[in-house]
């Protein structure tokens, strides 16, 4: 289990992490989530042992991470700009990462290879954008750790690649012990692979829970009222996260479960009500908002 | 867990990504020592030079005797491997990517520096290998080749390790490559020229400032291992460490490693981007590094102005200070409007400055008129410029011009000497705030006939310190107890270096003599009992001299001498040391007193005339305020030949205010066409 308490980062003027306290248990793939600058990277780089936290406290199994080998044989980090030396091959970087992780499974590495139709040979300079990504995913399977911590892994690959790789994860996470932490802007490509998401906003985690549990909380329903005096009504007994009129339309998202929202509408006699599914950007953005990113001044 | 990091597979993996380095280093030395050697060898062989010239030529090749392309090696492959090694901290992808491994930061350093050390030493001693195996081929390989090269060899390591890790802390200490070079650069020669600024501060306020012998100085120096390896490099003969200076360079060394090895742990890895690592190291770099730009613009702009010295000296600090403030704002903001951000640094800069300069201008320290008491006096010595005997170079303080500087020192004509000199410069120089120097200029530039020299002293005080001071003197008022000063045989063992040396040195360390008379140059002929008895006349004849021969009587001949006088100290530090040096081009001036001297010369064929031979000259050209006088009458000619003394074989003892320069044209055929002279006679 990762575990973060009270953690804050700062660059400078910058308060890059303030104050994080979440988990990630074993066996889970985690999504982390969040707006420009929110911290995800620095998060990351903390949680691999690159960046040392100013205050807080975080764990691996237990032990502490900086400067810490025996913590870091079972973390692997997978920047958002990977490095590889100049001129080097896949299997120079096979063979460099192999002095350092022992468990590397070498067969399956030249194995992925050849399945994602990469060359061991060629120099990856010559590798496209997302051709590198896919050998980072790689690397960072074939080490054999057990998390693996993905700074928008999935950003440049395309969509074959994509379900490959999440294939990959999810046969990984099944047959041993495999944490994938995935951050990434792409909302939806982290809805069908994380069953737990983290959001985090300035630097602080909005919500740390399990997807399915955050959609049976969080619902929107689109309902017509005939009275202004009931909308009102419903507005104020709901714990509304977000309400807007499309005409006489009343758009609402609020916290609760479905029966609960659906009761208090039915109460108000409708003229016609609805359930509309959420999708992981609406929660993102909705729960932001309350936060106090105001989406709607960016859109002009 | 087992740690793999130091582990030799690691070590090569890693070597693989920098390749080019080794391979640098490798073609280096391969061009400059079996290749370079194989050439040179193979040019003396062509030249038909004999064997043992031939040994001797290739052991100085091997051990590397003031060769450039070994000080070029060793400089550049300390700052290529430097550089090469730890600028991935500047970058934060590279730095993401090492320090996300499983691997402590230390041992990431460690095995750095060693692979650092093997790509130096490695193809060093394998291409010193192959020099030897050149020097067999061609016969010229000794044992005592083999001891020095290798000798030579740990010197060249060690300078590389001390240059290596300056480079490798300001690799540190930096965020940005440019920043970085520009750092190791400033931490190369901040020490030297901190100490340029400082002398140059000291030379325009203290008059008496003699500008040699600081210890100050000296540690300045000592922090740029650039500057000492170059220092002791061309000191000796060969390049060795051995002894203090070996274990100060291994102490220095390891204490750079250690400070490097504690920065490397302390670093974050987001100082990648920064400009400087450290904020606070970073801020006390700044305004160490402009005070250096404000000390040196101050001083600068003081020098350079005729008028209010003091006012261009302020305008330069500040000038300077927001110069430089500026270009280093710039530079780590990224922001030309940030150039005035942190202006705590700059005012703390310019403030340092004017304290420094107003100790200095108004002589806090009372500088200028230092005098100790003559019962602080362990020992002195005194020389006066223009007068013979040694003048720029230090002498070699043996222990028999040890004991006549104690002998001056007890001495109360000397003391008595000393004070006058004191009181003689404070009343031309009106000290304080460089006006001596304004006082100068306007005393040379009038036309009053003021005969101004130098009298330099260093004293030795009974706390062991030495002291030096150098003192502007009217000679025609100190000119009787300043030439009294050669009655004591004491002082001419102080000023004259071929009176102090031993027998062994004057027979074996004189490597050539030239004589010359008036009006011609002669070789020192005989065999080398001939020459030990010509040396012990003439020093015993030197040291006879006394101010009234100087005063009654003209030089009749000049001796010049090459001697190879580089002495080995203990610790077997050759010259490196200032105290140790010793002129290798001595002048000596035959009077015609020394009559035993002039016998021994003219037995063997020299003849030294005391004045020109009429015969021989054609006519002379007098020139005297500004116009010239031909005089071609014979007789009028023979009146004023004794009269004259040629530029060459004057001893500047007496006063040459009232000289007039003469030209003496030669009659074809003879020893040169022209002869300048001086003349002092009544004309």
């Amino acid at each position: 289990m990762i575990q973060t308490v009270g953690v804050s980062k700062r660059f400078e003027d910058v308060q890059a992490v303030n104050s994080l306290s979440m988990e990630i248990h074993q066996g889970e793939v985690f999504g982390l989530v969040g707006t420009n600058g929110a911290g995800k990277s620095t998060l990351l780089r903390m949680l691999c042992g690159i960046l040392r936290q100013d205050e807080g406290s975080i764990a691996v199994d237990g032990q502490p991470v900086y400067e810490n080998e025996a913590a870091k044989q079972e973390i692997f980090y997978i920047s958002d700009d990977s490095y590889y030396f100049t001129g080097s091959t896949p299997v120079d970087m096979e063979r460099y990462y192999k002095q350092f992780y022992h468990k590397l499974d070498s067969v399956r590495f030249y194995k992925l290879l050849l399945q994602f139709g990469l060359d061991k040979k060629r120099k990856i300079r010559t590798f496209s954008k997302g051709m590198k990504k896919q050998l980072s995913a790689i690397l960072g399977i074939c080490a054999n750790t057990k998390y693996l911590l993905c700074d928008e892994t999935f950003d440049g690959l395309d969509p074959v690649m994509r379900q490959a790789v999440k294939g990959i994860f999810a046969t990984e996470v099944m047959e041993r012990e495999f944490t994938p932490v995935i951050a990434s802007h792409n909302l939806r490509e982290l809805e069908d692979i994380c069953e737990n998401v983290g959001l985090l906003h300035k630097g602080g985690i909005l919500l740390s829970e399990n997807l399915e549990n955050m959609k049976l909380h969080l619902h929107k329903v689109q309902c017509v009222i005939p009275e202004e005096e009931q909308e009102k009504q419903i507005l104020r007994e709901l714990d509304v996260i977000r309400s807007d009129h499309q005409g006489s339309l009343l758009m609402v998202t609020a916290r609760g479960t479905r029966s609960e929202i659906m009761k208090c509408i039915q109460e108000k006699n409708p003229l016609f009500c609805e359930i509309l599914p959420l999708t992981l950007e609406e929660i993102f953005i909705s729960e932001t908002e309350v936060a106090g990113y105001e989406v709607k001044n960016l859109i002009f | 867990m087992k740690s793999r990091i130091l582990s030799f597979s690691v070590l090569i993996e890693t070597m693989r990504k920098q390749i080019w380095v080794p391979a640098l280093i490798i073609l280096g030395f391969f061009l400059c020592l079996p290749v370079a050697g194989m050439i040179s060898m193979g040019w003396l062989q062509a030249d038909g030079r004999e064997h043992a010239d031939m040994i001797r030529v290739y052991t100085e090749f091997l051990a590397g005797s003031n060769l450039p392309f070994y000080a070029m090696m060793t400089v550049g492959s300390a700052v290529l491997a430097g550089v090469s090694g730890f600028s991935w901290l500047h970058s934060r992808v590279k730095t993401d990517f090492y320090h996300s491994l499983p691997i402590r930061r230390e041992k990431l350093f460690v095995s750095q520096v060693i692979l650092d050390m093997a790509y130096f030493a490695v193809p060093y001693l394998v291409n010193l290998f192959l020099a030897y195996v050149v020097g067999l081929m061609y016969g010229v390989l000794q044992g005592y080749a083999v001891r020095v090269s290798l000798e030579s060899f740990v010197f060249q390591l060690l300078f590389y390790l001390l240059i290596y890790f300056v480079v490798v802390l300001a690799m540190l200490l930096s965020g940005k490559v440019l920043a970085g070079v520009m750092g190791a650069a400033v931490l190369m020669f901040y020490g030297p020229l901190l100490d340029m600024v400082l002398r140059g501060t000291a030379s325009t306020f203290f008059s008496t400032y003699a500008n040699e012998g600081l210890a100050f100085s000296r540690f300045l120096q000592s922090f740029s291992p650039v500057v000492k390896y170059s220092q002791m490099y061309t000191a000796g003969k060969y390049p060795v460490l051995s002894g203090k200076s070996l274990l100060l360079c291994v102490l220095a060394a390891g204490a750079l490693a250690l400070l490097c090895f504690y920065l490397y742990k302390k670093r974050p890895s987001e100082a990648a981007g920064r400009t400087m690592a450290f904020y606070r190291i970073g801020k006390v770099t700044q305004y160490l590094m402009e005070l250096l730009v404000v000390l040196g613009f101050g001083i600068m702009f003081c020098n350079v102005a005729a008028q209010a010295r003091g006012a261009w000296l302020v305008f330069g600090v500040v000038f300077g200070g927001v110069l430089s403030h500026g270009i280093i704002e710039m530079i780590q903001e990224g922001d030309i409007r940030r150039v005035m951000a942190h202006k705590g640094v700059l005012t703390a800069a310019v403030a340092s400055s004017l304290v420094v300069f107003g100790i200095c201008y108004w002589d806090v320290f009372r500088y200028d008129e230092f005098l100790p008491k003559q019962e602080e006096l362990k020992a002195v010595s005194i020389r006066a410029d223009d007068y013979f005997g040694y003048t720029e170079e230090e002498l070699r303080v043996n222990d028999q011009m040890q004991k006549a500087m104690e002998q001056m020192a007890s001495d109360p004509q000397v003391y008595e000497t000393l004070k006058q000199v004191l009181k003689t410069h404070v009343g031309w120089t009106s000290n304080g705030g460089g006006k001596w120097i304004e006082r100068l200029a306007a005393v040379r530039n009038s036309q009053e006939s003021v005969n101004i020299r130098y009298v330099r002293v260093r004293y030795v005080l009974a706390s062991g310190r030495t002291v030096h001071r150098k003192y502007l003197v009217d000679y025609d008022k100190s000119q009787q107890q300043l030439m009294a000063l050669y009655d004591s045989q004491d002082y001419k063992k102080t000023i004259f270096p071929l009176t102090i040396m031993t027998e062994e040195e004057l027979m074996n360390k004189i490597e050539s003599v030239e004589i010359s008379s008036i009006d011609n140059t002669f070789g020192l002929p005989g065999s080398q009992e001939m020459k030990a008895e010509f040396w012990k006349t003439y020093r015993a004849e030197l040291l006879q001299l006394s101010s009234e021969t100087l005063r009654r009587e003209r030089p009749v001949g000049k001796i010049q001498l090459e001697a190879d006088l580089r002495y080995q100290s203990e610790d077997g530090q050759t010259m490196a040391n200032h105290e140790y040096m010793v002129l290798s081009h001595q002048e000596y001036y035959i009077y015609p007193s020394f009559v035993r001297t002039l016998a021994l010369l003219e037995r063997k064929g020299i003849q030294l005339p005391k004045s020109i031979p009429l015969e021989s000259v054609e006519r002379i050209t007098v020139y005297e305020d500004g116009q010239e006088r031909v005089i071609e009458d014979r007789s009028q000619i023979r009146e004023i030949l004794p009269e004259l003394v040629s530029t060459e074989l004057d001893d500047g003892i007496v006063s040459q205010v009232d000289d007039v320069m003469v030209d003496v044209k030669l009659k074809k055929g003879s020893y040169a066409e022209f002869i300048t002279c001086t003349w002092r006679g009544d004309n």
